[in-house]
């Protein structure tokens, strides 16, 4: 009797070690996506590496016969509206999608650049630091700024974060200038004494 | 006989048998390819934020909250300390972009008591810092929109509105103008608001009274 019940529990904790395997493999799921690179690294390839992510407007002109696949990130309104040519349309948020992770990794396998550009580089940066995240190093940055006026697409270089004004001189300049304003001179307050007139002396009684 | 003896031998022994059987499955868990997993939080959540702009505040929100003295404001400026000393915002905190993931300054990031909020001269490097802590799953992150130059365009020397354009865009102006004022900068059009008014105290002239006559 007691043999008995021994293998009753035995068979019915193997049951559950069973059925807690087969949970376990079966709720597994895969990340669909997955970072390849960590924050350091992505740090240190920001702020180390002399900005060698960033493609200057004369260096995409200057030999433009050996560059690699431009990628549009605006919106597709944008882009239908004028582009540059070859480029491809790809906005941010399509990035993952299965297609377009396809043509990047053919692209990352033939060892061709991808030069993404945007209305500005900040909105090209997103899609950068996207992109070098899940492992794509050979993604850059156009930095030029684009916009459609007059029927033309137009391409500016963007002076990246460079001061406009030197902050300081303006300030210390404007600070002379308030520090003359903050003296106002306050008028000396005169109060007219109002002069006693003779009096016609008056008559007594 | 020895087929029967075997196997009460084997059936003494069965839990040893059944404990090594479980060792070695365990043992075979190293085996298994390296499961990776991504650090903080995963690729396409990170997408989702980073195309929405609400990590954006204006530079009038932001002068607003420093002069009504916001406490739970705090700039970080993410330039080079040079640029830093040269001028910063009012009570900024200097963290260039290269020390952003040093373990001191950790503290100022990874909190959720102030609006933490990232300014450079443009908003790229900016940008990119709220990238690396967003990634990191830090939240109560913004990004100066523009940046100083921004700053600088329209709070330090904020361009005067056309006659035409709405009363909305002269009350801005005026906003703007005084938020200026507070952040230390003195414009030409400030001397007239400081002329001190000349005050003229007028003394009523007593009239001349005609000699009255005693009695």
């Amino acid at each position: 009797m007691k043999e008995l019940e021994k293998t009753k529990r035995i068979s019915i904790s193997a049951v559950l070690f069973l059925l807690i395997v087969a949970i376990g493999i079966l709720t597994f799921k895969k990340p669909e996506y997955v970072f390849q690179k960590n924050t350091e690294t992505l740090l240190h390839q920001i702020a180390n590496n002399n900005n060698s992510y960033i493609i200057t407007l004369d260096e995409l002109q200057s030999n433009e016969a050996q560059q690699g696949q431009l990628i549009d990130v605006r919106s597709n309104f944008d882009y239908s509206k004028g582009h540059f040519k070859n480029a491809i349309n790809i906005p941010t948020h399509e990035l993952l999608k299965k297609d377009n992770l396809e043509l990047l990794n053919s692209l990352k396998k033939g060892e061709k650049k991808v030069i993404l550009y945007g209305k500005d580089p900040d909105q090209a940066n997103t899609a950068w630091m996207l992109l070098y995240q899940l492992g794509y190093e050979n993604a850059n940055i156009l930095c030029a700024k684009t916009n459609y006026s007059n029927n033309t697409f137009k391409v500016e270089n963007y002076p990246l974060e460079k001061p406009s004004v030197n902050y300081a001189e303006i300030l210390q300049s404007s600070k002379k200038e308030t520090d003359k304003n903050d003296t106002p001179k306050t008028p000396k307050k005169v109060f007219t004494k109002p002069k006693k007139k003779k009096r016609v002396p008056e008559g007594g009684c | 006989m020895s087929k029967k003896y075997k196997l009460k031998r084997l059936l003494v022994r069965r839990y040893q048998i059944l404990a090594a059987i479980l060792f070695i499955l365990a043992a075979g868990l190293v085996l298994l390819p390296k499961y990776k997993k991504n650090e903080g939080i995963a690729p396409d959540l990170l997408m989702k934020k980073m195309i929405s702009s609400e990590r954006y505040i204006s530079t009038d929100l932001l002068a607003d909250r420093l002069v009504n003295q916001d406490p739970s404001v705090l700039l970080i400026d993410t330039r080079t300390e040079k640029e830093f000393q040269n001028y910063a915002l009012p009570n900024a905190i200097n963290i260039p972009l290269k020390k952003l993931l040093d373990e001191d300054v950790n503290g100022y990031i990874n909190q959720d008591i102030y609006d933490v909020i990232f300014y450079s001269n443009d908003n790229f490097y900016a940008d990119q810092a709220w990238i690396i802590g967003s990634r990191l799953g830090y939240t109560n992150l913004y990004v100066l929109e523009g940046g100083l130059n921004k700053w600088f365009h329209t709070i330090i020397n904020p361009e005067l509105p056309d006659e035409t354009m709405p009363e909305e865009a002269f009350e801005l102006y005026s906003f703007r103008k005084a938020a200026g004022m507070y952040f230390g900068v003195g414009t030409s059009e400030q001397k007239t608001i400081n002329k001190p008014i000349k005050k003229t105290i007028t003394v009523k002239k007593k009239k001349k009274r005609v000699a009255e006559g005693g009695c």
